[in-house]
């Protein structure tokens, strides 16, 4: 317990030091605006931030970085409630009942309620990361090769079929980012893979520049052209409109707290993120619900429910990502790649080589989350302005940043190319529905999977069996199985995701 | 349940079938050691193989699948396509101010009715706060006009 208060201590320390203040504010300002846009997502943004992150320490870095993540979830669901156009992805759900709310003239409300809902959910997900990320880690220690191969297996798995869409599509998605991550060096051997005589390849394909392509210009892309509705239901908020009445806190307390309990679960497990954790509260709350025709028509438990397990989801992804080193989802895994460039090994042994690093992020998400509790309630009427810029200016901006913040990364006019390459790709992917997200998860992953396969054979003496022989990796790849099974027969699925659309 | 060959889709899916076929002949090629010592090559041809198995799955599944051909935006793809590629070419020899103008100029025209006044305008603002923030702040080594740091 001792040790426990002290690590609180240690990481107080550091998230309070001016720097990690600094970066912690400007990445949850970062993150809001991001939020708030609706055709810029969170993926892009970190992406954008990670060559800017080269001239600060590695702390500030990830505490700039993972700030820009859960600051999107508070601002993503604005663009939902006022414009009924998910702001990011995770809040698709919530323009079902906010965008109704608002029409009702509860704009105010409803903005108020996502607000608490998501502090709620993070502040929960924030002390179970305290609590079991060293634990899980600690246990983790001791696996072998074999074990972490099967983690990754599940992971990937995991995340390309528990997502909304076709587990087949997915799959193969993963697959296809593996390969990609191929592409560069062979580390055992020092062999050149794929690179067909560039010399650009040698390093492989760019992390920024791959993750700016599949998300940052196929979602301009596909968002050029789009007629939206400029008007907005609610252009001044005042702060009385905001305020719930006795009535309407008693309805948003227990769907925050089942919210909660659902995203912390969803976001812990390897490979699963915050747009399926939003869609299984909503479908939750659907079902328990006395009265489910109010759904649709300005519930607020469907709006409470939803952005309390995106946020909880957010944080608590943060668990297999520092203990394992196994990222949650496609921006979890941008992260591990921040980390790397950092030269810092993500794994078990994060947390006990770096206790400041570990506990001064972990104690940052609180001051963000307080600072995102200000952004998002006492400031809110300045990022509702945002929302009046018009898109045909926006996105040629956009595209500014991208260009110049991928060149920065490598000082290489090359990577502009592999992002133009990759965002259509990415744009031909969203037309015919193939996931993007586990492309990049795969493409992180990759490198790392193949050297803990190729080291598990070479420890076992070729002996394949190794992988359901060790009992750790057992159970995983059980695990993995049963996943598969979730998603490939129908009646499963429906059981595992009932009450849903 | 509609009868009928989704063209479009199943192009799609082949396509990456054909993707995975090009890994497994160009991982072939590198040395595939055993299962004692896998070399470099056995990766590749293992995934080459696995992404032509669950493109053909995937083909079998949406071969008669009733979803619409999707409809592409000719038109953004050209804009911002001709944008990047005037930005990467122009960025070393002109510098960023006229990499960025074009950029945004080029790929503003996406939108059916463009506002070249505003596009402008966004050009030039762009142009003078991307100096700002990344060859004065960040040090990003490029001019912002040639000769010009």
């Amino acid at each position: 317990m001792n040790s426990f208060m002290a690590n609180i201590s240690l990481g107080l320390e550091t998230a309070l030091s001016f720097n990690s203040l600094l970066f912690c504010f400007i990445g949850v300002t970062v993150g809001t605006i991001v939020g708030v846009l609706p055709g810029v997502g969170p993926l892009a943004a970190i992406s954008l931030a990670l060559p800017m992150t080269y001239y600060v320490d590695p702390t500030s870095a990830l505490i700039m970085l993972a700030g820009i993540f859960y600051g999107t979830q508070y601002g993503g669901s604005t663009a939902s409630i006022l414009l009924n156009l998910p702001g990011t992805a995770t809040s698709a759900v919530t323009c079902l009942d906010g965008y109704p709310l608002a029409q009702q003239g509860k704009a105010g409300l409803a903005l108020f309620v996502t607000a608490i809902t998501s502090f709620v959910g993070s502040s929960f997900a924030i002390l179970l990361v305290m609590g079991f990320a060293p634990i899980i880690a600690e246990f983790a220690l001791r696996f072998g090769a074999p074990d972490y191969f099967s983690v990754m297996v599940l992971g990937l798995v995991a995340a390309s079929t528990l997502s909304v869409g076709s587990p087949l599509k997915g799959l193969a998605m993963v697959s296809f980012g593996l390969a990609l991550g191929l592409v560069g060096t062979d580390v055992n051997t020092g062999m050149f893979r794929f690179t067909f005589g560039s010399f650009e390849l040698s390093d492989g394909l760019s992390l920024v520049a791959v993750a700016m392509g599949l998300f940052g210009v196929a979602e301009i892309l596909s968002n050029i052209g789009i007629t939206r509705s400029t008007s907005l239901s609610a252009k001044d908020i005042t702060f009385r409109s905001m305020m719930p009445s006795p009535d309407e806190w008693r309805q948003v307390w227990r769907p925050t707290a089942r919210g909660t309990v659902v995203g912390s679960i969803v976001g812990a497990l390897p490979g699963t993120g915050p747009g399926i954790a939003s869609f299984m509260a909503y479908a939750l709350e659907k079902r328990i619900a006395k009265d489910p025709s109010r759904f649709g028509r300005g519930a607020i438990e469907g709006i409470s429910s939803p952005e309390a397990a995106n946020n909880a989801s957010v944080q608590a992804a943060f668990i297999p990502t520092l203990s394992f080193g196994i990222p949650g989802d496609a921006v979890m895994a941008v992260l591990l790649g921040a980390m790397l460039i950092h030269g810092i090994t993500p794994g078990p042994s994060f947390i006990a080589n770096e206790p400041a690093m570990f506990w001064g992020l972990v104690m940052s998400f609180w001051v963000g989350n307080i600072l995102l509790l200000v952004l998002n309630i006492p400031l809110i009427g300045l990022w509702v302005r945002l929302l009046t810029i018009p898109y045909h200016l926006l996105y040629p901006a956009v595209l500014v940043f991208i260009c110049i913040g991928v060149y920065s990364s490598s000082n290489s006019v090359f990577d502009i190319f592999v992002v133009l390459v990759f965002g259509i790709i990415g744009y031909v992917m969203r037309k015919f529905e193939y996931p993007a997200a586990p492309v990049l998860l795969g493409f992180i992953l990759g490198p790392l999977l193949e050297e803990n396969f190729r080291r598990s054979l070479l420890l076992a003496g070729g002996d394949i069996t190794v992988f359901v022989t060790e009992p750790i990796s057992l159970i995983f790849l059980l695990m993995t199985l049963a996943f598969l099974g979730v998603s490939f027969l129908p009646g499963l699925k429906k059981a595992f995701m009932s009450g849903g659309e | 349940m509609p009868s009928q060959i989704n063209r479009p889709e199943l192009t799609a899916a082949l396509g990456l079938a054909v993707f995975g076929g090009l890994v497994v002949i160009e991982g072939g090629s590198y040395p595939l050691g055993s299962l004692t010592r896998p070399g470099p090559g056995f990766m590749p041809v293992v995934l080459g193989v696995l992404i032509i198995l669950l493109a053909l799955a995937v083909a079998f599944d949406v071969r008669k699948s009733g979803s619409p051909r999707p409809d592409f935006g000719w038109r953004p793809l050209l804009a911002v396509t001709t944008g990047i590629l005037a930005f990467a070419i122009l960025v070393t020899p002109l510098g960023f101010i006229p990499a960025t103008i074009a950029l945004v100029m080029l790929s503003g025209c996406g939108e059916t009715r463009p506002r070249l006044l505003q596009l402008a305008g966004v050009a030039l603002f762009m142009g003078l706060f991307g100096y700002l923030m990344f060859i004065k702040g960040l040090g990003v080594p490029l001019d912002a006009v040639t000769g010009y740091r």
